[in-house]
């Protein structure tokens, strides 16, 4: 009890300011169950979570083909679709001021022998918000990262084989990333926006914004623990992500810098339970950013819940920083996976000041594994 | 449940050991984010605050900038309504500085209200935050960076033409077609010109040319709240020199940034022009006419970007530079 509430005094301390996470890929049923993944991503996204769940992996898994696209929600946005294409400044101003505008797209083949782990990074990620009605400013998050991120778990205690044992484990991985990108805030009616208007061509447009490249490498620790039975599981990890990722921006007429990938770390607790025959429930919690000592506590909360209806059909609900809901389904053929629903992230500065509202498609084709 | 402290302990330690708060930098760049999104609902007073409550840094572009919005917020202006009034912006040398006037925004109804001079604020505070002697445009793109430099100019530029289309209009007893004297006011000058007796005799003859000064008549009819009889001495100078200082500031800036090759900014392009063609009609004028000691000012007047500066002139060089100027040219 005495460790407990000192966990919890500490967590509480943590107050004030956060903006998005900057994450290389997300699992979308992550996405659909609030983000809550840390200690569930026991999938193709291993070593986008926690590489310390590559030691639940036994056999050969191959993913050829996991393709996701995220976007704003429309249909919960108060926008005029035309107003993107306006050509001019002060028409999209007073259409778009305040809304935010988000396009992602994920790639990420892998494989996955014993506890190794290999898995492109093919992600392209570009978030955009008009904001201050007074000087209106465009502020630019885009990036595109190409690389690849390589791990190995290994367990530390217990053993756990076909679903079934208790395991602590570790994990490491390494990353190589190449990112372009866009970061900056532009004044709307300064010249570097209203010539990038007129450039036409979307190259010549993020050439105008100043878009940077830059490379570098990282590392990822993790620790798993699982204890599962036939009849559920309970499970929890922490996750020390991008521990000293540090991207060298080339050289640049602007002098200007690829977004930094910081540091996360989070930790992340799952449940289980069957019910029957290809019946299951499984409820999840993170606690995220633990690193940063500035975001508010009830930011870092994400929890979710899957309800396995039939080991083809799953649905899924979450809620993360107190007021962004998520819900979707799976729906799942052997060698076709699809996952389809919203999900909201909080973007503003301090909690509930701004929302962003997202779908997510996801679409895994001709994934297989064997054991061995 | 002992199997749980372990875990916990681990997740505690690595915690502890890892985390950090956020340097001042972050803190900053945290507040612009953040002053900026209530100035998306008109939060004003919030985004200030916001802004004041870490160490400000006059160094970021992004800082000033969001800074000088907060402030003009304050005065319901919007640099959208500044660049709709750009369309009506006639660069016509004569008929330049009545369309300022002309403008929607031009509505004030007393002196100094906060519609105006939260306005003025934010323009000197775009122009002074570099910590230069005086403001310069050359110097604000060393200090901030060619885009940075450019963005902070423009800003500055167009709450500039909203603040002098304010200035003309309430001075200059506009209607609302910018034509001075037909306001609601009585005067049909500007302001006084009792310097000099030569200014009177001119006014009254119209000797600059036909119909040069149009409602001003004769040197007592200026405006009561820009009346150096009736004003402080301070108070006179301060307001004779905001319209000088806005003007000399717009010009400074349209000579030294690129105005980049968008429909929008090639319009400020004319404007650069017709403000140069204003000031040597003004010369001309002035150089011609027996106005008193001080000479031709307006060399020396139409560079002063500063407003503390341009208050060291004598009231007479001031009512030669209006009378030249702003007198002979918003009609």
């Amino acid at each position: 009890m005495k460790y407990q509430l000192s966990l919890l005094i500490f967590l509480i301390s943590f107050e004030a300011i956060s903006i998005e996470s900057r994450v290389l890929s997300r699992n979308p049923r992550g996405l659909l169950m609030g983000d809550a993944f840390t200690a569930l991503a026991d999938d193709q996204y291993s070593l986008f979570y926690n590489p310390a769940l590559l030691a639940r992996h036994e056999g050969f898994s191959f993913y050829p083909i996991n393709i996701s696209l995220t976007g704003m929600n429309i249909l919960s946005t108060k926008v005029d679709a035309d107003s993107l294409g306006d050509s001019e400044p002060e028409d999209m101003a007073s259409e778009l001021m305040g809304i935010p505008i988000h396009l992602g797209f994920n790639y990420n083949p892998g494989f996955k022998m014993g506890r190794f782990g290999l898995s492109a990074i093919n992600n392209m990620s570009t978030n955009l918000i008009l904001q201050n009605e007074v000087s209106p400013t465009l502020e630019v998050d885009h990036r595109v990262d190409k690389g690849f991120i390589a791990g190995y778990a290994h367990p530390i205690f217990g053993s756990y084989r076909s679903g079934v044992g208790t395991q602590l484990s570790l994990g490491m991985s390494v990353k190589y990333i190449e990112r372009e990108g866009i970061y900056d805030a532009y004044y709307l009616y300064g010249t570097t926006v209203l010539d990038t208007m007129g450039a036409g061509e979307l190259n010549d447009m993020l050439a105008s914004l100043g878009q940077v490249k830059g490379r570098g490498w990282g590392v990822d620790l993790g620790l798993d623990y699982i204890n599962a039975t036939p009849s559920g599981s309970f499970s929890m990890g922490l996750a020390v992500l991008d521990l000293g990722t540090n991207l060298q921006t080339d050289k640049n007429e602007q002098d200007a810098e690829v977004q930094p990938q910081t540091t996360q770390i989070n930790f992340g607790t799952a449940w289980m339970a069957k019910l029957a025959s290809g019946l299951d429930f499984t409820l999840s919690a993170d606690i995220k950013n633990l690193e940063d000592l500035d975001v508010e506590f009830l930011r870092r909360i994400h929890l979710g819940g899957e309800l396995g209806i039939t080991p083809a059909l799953s649905a899924l609900v979450g809620l993360n920083a107190v007021d962004n809901y998520s819900y979707g389904l799976k729906l799942n053929a052997g060698l076709i996976k699809i996952y389809a629903g919203f999900f909201g992230v909080e973007t503003g500065e301090k909690l509930g000041q701004q929302d962003s509202e997202r779908f997510t498609i996801y679409l895994s084709l001709f994934q297989f594994g064997f054991n061995p | 449940m002992k199997s749980l402290i372990f875990p916990i302990l681990f997740v505690v330690g690595v915690s502890s050991v890892l985390s950090c708060a956020r340097t001042d930098d972050e803190l900053v760049e945290s507040a612009i984010r953040e002053a900026r999104f209530h100035l998306s609902s008109g939060n004003c007073s919030k985004a200030q605050d916001i802004l004041e409550d870490v160490d400000p840094d006059n160094g970021n572009g992004d800082y000033v900038s969001v800074m000088a919005s907060a402030i003009a917020c304050e005065a319901g202006y919007t640099d959208t309504q500044a660049i709709l009034n750009l369309q009506n912006i006639d660069s016509n040398s004569a008929a330049f500085l009545g369309s300022f006037a002309a403008f929607a925004t031009s509505n004030e109804t007393a002196p100094d209200q906060d519609s105006y001079s939260k306005i003025k604020e934010a323009f000197d505070y775009l122009l002074e935050a570099d910590g230069g002697s005086s403001p310069s445009t050359t110097y604000r793109l060393q200090k901030y960076g060619t885009q940075k430099g450019n963005d902070l100019s423009l800003q500055a530029l167009y709450m500039g033409t909203v603040a002098l289309g304010k200035f003309f209009a309430y001075y200059g007893n506009t209607d609302a077609a910018g034509v001075k004297g037909q306001g609601s006011a009585s005067n049909g000058c500007i302001t006084n010109y009792l310097t000099d007796a030569n200014m009177n005799t001119d006014l009254v003859a119209d000797n600059g040319g036909p119909n040069l000064w149009a409602s001003c008549d004769n040197a007592t009819d200026g405006s009561t709240d820009l009346d150096s009889t009736i004003l402080s001495p301070a108070v006179y100078k301060r307001r004779m020199c905001e319209g000088i200082v806005i003007l000399n500031n717009m010009f400074d800036i349209l000579s030294n940034i690129d105005l980049g090759t968008s429909d929008t900014t090639a319009d400020l392009s004319d404007i650069e022009t017709t403000i140069d063609t204003i000031y040597t009609a003004a010369f001309n004028l002035a150089a011609s006419r027996p106005w008193g000691d001080s000479g031709n000012p307006i060399l020396d007047l139409k560079v002063v970007t500063s407003q503390s500066e341009c208050e060291t002139f004598s009231n007479n060089e001031l009512e030669i530079y209006y009378l030249s100027t702003y007198e002979a040219l918003l009609q």
